[in-house]
């Protein structure tokens, strides 16, 4: 990452980020149609490993931009993060071991994130929605940077957790290893 | 615990999972190629602005030197009880945004002090509605309003706040707070916008942070005086 420009790095994830949102767009989509069928099942096999990218990538991002670009994270895109950073170490023993029963873990702890990011880029657009006031140092109403104009860090956050949601409710197609360990134990 | 049985078939690693796994790192590469690419003409240096050099006297500049004299103003408290009503403000000298000098000291007329930041929206909202409050005579005689811009940020929305200022027909004197907001600070504000309203004793009256519409901001006024 050294000798990139900041600007190039607000677009390469934000790029990542909307590749993310779009992943989950056609997931969704995928399961509406029997065509998409096909589709999820060339996905299924990826499905934990590509969680665990995601959230790495997004934990990465943060950290980057907090650590590195001196953006001081807000109260929400705290509460996003902490929704967040659990799942990039998780999923990453799951994806290892092939636990799909990670989803039951997984699954409430994204949407509780994808919650927050999701009020986080509202407020964003719609300051009066939120506390009606700017904390000095970060106020969680003025984002950082808006990509091609609307992809922010709240959004990028967004795209990343839809995608784990859409990712971990796809689940296996036989079953294999779905619930098993907990059950073994 | 045990793991997961998983099938035979399943361990192996077919060719193409390989083959996505490489293109999953050739996503990345290529989303990391249009980032560098359509970026390489940028200027991504920012610039952090203006500064007037930290002395007596001063010139133009977005931020300025202020000088506070006196005990700084506590943070509210999460309870709700501002400690700071009742206490004497602190003197802060300082300069406008040209550069001339402009004192913001305890005696005189009271005086509403409102801190505004240029990339905060509540600021942006709160601006008009001073006015519409003005125009329409709410501002009671003896009440002199004097802004700070605070939180310079040469990043952030509507940078230079001198500019800002104008283009939103700040219509009161205002004073340039200085690279550290020694202002905001020495008046205890953490959030954006806070109105600090002195009364004539130079005690604080009111203290109130984030945006208030006209009825709000006229009550907050009228408690400042009885008070």
């Amino acid at each position: 990452m050294i000798g990139l420009s900041l600007l190039a790095m607000e677009r390469f994830f934000s790029l990542l980020a909307l590749l993310a949102g779009g992943l989950a767009i056609a997931m969704v989509g995928a399961r509406l149609v029997p065509a998409g069928h096909q589709f999820l099942d060339m996905i299924r096999p990826f499905r934990l490993a590509l969680a665990w990218l995601i959230a790495a990538v997004a934990m990465a991002g943060s950290l980057y931009f907090s650590e590195n670009a001196n953006f001081v994270p807000c109260k929400l895109c705290w509460f996003q993060r902490i929704a967040m950073y659990p799942l990039a170490l998780l999923l990453l023993i799951a994806a290892l071991r092939r636990d799909d029963s990670i989803r039951r873990y997984a699954v409430p702890l994204a949407i509780v994130g994808g919650a927050i990011s999701a009020y986080h880029y509202v407020i964003e657009w719609r300051p009066s929605l939120g506390a009606g006031t700017c904390d000095i140092t970060a106020p969680c109403t003025v984002p950082w940077f808006r990509q091609f104009g609307f992809v922010s860090l709240a959004f990028m956050a967004l795209c990343g957790f839809a995608a784990i949601i859409a990712l971990l409710t796809l689940g296996p197609a036989d079953g294999a290893g779905d619930g098993r360990s907990d059950k073994e134990s | 615990m045990k793991p997961p049985r998983v099938p035979e078939s399943a361990r192996k690693k077919p060719l193409w999972m390989w083959a996505g796994m490489v293109g999953m790192v050739g996503i990345i590469a290529v989303a990391l190629g249009i980032a560098v690419w359509s970026t390489s003409g940028s200027d991504a240096t920012v610039s952090q602005g203006t500064t007037a050099p930290n002395d007596s006297s001063s010139s133009t500049a977005e931020t300025q030197p202020v000088t506070v004299t006196g005990t700084p103003l506590p943070a509210p408290s999460d309870s709700g009880v501002d400690t700071a009503i009742g206490m004497a403000v602190p003197t802060l000298s300082g300069f406008r945004f040209d550069g001339t000098p402009i004192d913001i000291t305890p005696g005189g007329n009271a005086k509403m002090v409102v801190f505004l930041a240029h990339w905060c929206p509540h600021c942006n909202n709160e601006i008009p509605v001073l006015q519409s409050w003005a125009e329409a005579g709410g501002v009671p005689a003896g009440l002199d309003i004097i802004g700070v811009s605070t939180a310079v940020n040469a990043q952030r929305d509507n940078y230079p706040p001198s500019k800002w200022m104008i283009a939103r027909e700040w219509a009161w004197p205002a004073l340039a707070d200085s690279v550290a907001s020694d202002a905001a600070i020495a008046y205890g504000v953490t959030g954006f916008p806070t109105f600090v309203i002195v009364g004539a004793d130079g005690t604080v009256k009111v203290r109130s942070s984030g945006e208030l519409a006209v009825a709000d901001l006229d009550a907050l006024v009228k408690q400042a005086v009885a008070a």
